[in-house]
């Protein structure tokens, strides 16, 4: 398993714990259970979609449509010319 | 249709947390993002909706004696009278006068119910428990402007000018000898309740 398949994970793990609890939360007719679904089974949930599209973003960036290697590789020399100096 | 929904969410994303490796993006993305948010967000409404129930607002503790209240077997009471009459539904009884009928009334209810909670768990409950404002006749004519009753009234009718003063909000409905007694939560533990058979 690679790292971004890592971190889908995790983020469906944060996803569905987050939406059990706010199912749960559902069948709870007090005032206190509105805070417990959106502050707890809410941040989680949005933790999760969040940790998902960063992955997504973070997948799309680093894997460019350009297949020259080249491409790829001079930034990163760039850079270690840059800290180089 | 709520429940499904959040059942298939939950089966999908349990579907990517044992096999991450071979589920599509495509189907990641609605596992992750459209399908939970859109579940949330019917969630919410759902709470909202269930937060209009008077055994919602009654759970707590501190509203207890005003729950108790509309139960008086006194109908000369306000709430007690609106309550067994039926004037209101009896499942949203406190939604449905202690809301502001104006365009964003209900939400600013439900905020100062977010409020109601943090002080309940966070801050100090007054020992009495009083409005924020005075109790605006906007919301009693809300059902009652136009009604046979209220236009026949007596003392409604006992001065000319007096109904257009009510509607301007410049004569309180609940003032000092017109509809003055409204929840007596203080005394309700004293006061004999109406038990109606066959109503929740």
């Amino acid at each position: 398993m690679n790292a971004e398949q890592k971190r889908i994970r995790i983020a469906a793990v944060l996803v569905l714990v987050g939406l059990l609890v706010e199912g749960l939360t559902l069948h709870w007719s007090h005032p206190t259970a509105f805070f417990v679904y959106a502050g707890l089974g809410g941040l989680l949930l949005l933790f999760g979609v969040l940790l998902f599209l960063s992955t997504l973003l973070g997948g799309a960036t680093s894997h460019p449509a350009s297949p020259d290697p080249a491409a790829t590789t001079k930034p990163t020399s760039s850079d270690d010319e840059k800290s180089s100096t | 249709m709520l429940a499904l929904l959040f059942g298939l969410s939950i089966l999908l994303a349990a579907v990517l947390v044992i096999r991450p490796s071979q589920t599509s993006k495509a189907l990641a993305f609605t596992s992750l993002f459209v399908l939970p948010l859109t579940v949330s967000y019917l969630g919410v409404e759902t709470h909202i909706e269930n937060s209009k129930q008077t055994t919602f607002c009654t759970s707590c503790h501190v509203m207890g004696k005003h729950g108790r209240s509309l139960l008086v077997d006194d109908t000369t009471i306000l709430a007690a009278s609106h309550y067994q009459g039926g004037r209101i539904p009896r499942d949203r009884a406190c939604f449905t006068c202690h809301t502001t009928y104006t365009m964003y009334g209900d939400m600013q209810a439900k905020l100062r119910g977010v409020k109601h909670v943090l002080v309940n768990y966070f801050g100090k409950v007054p020992d009495t428990i009083k409005l924020y404002e005075p109790y605006h006749n906007r919301e009693c004519l809300h059902c009652h402007e136009g009604a046979r009753r209220y236009l026949k009234g007596e003392t409604h009718t006992a001065e000319p000018g007096r109904m257009e003063k009510m509607r301007l909000n410049q004569l309180s409905c609940v003032s000092k000898d017109c509809h003055d007694t409204v929840h007596v939560a203080s005394e309700v533990d004293s006061l004999p309740l109406w038990k109606p058979e066959g109503v929740k």
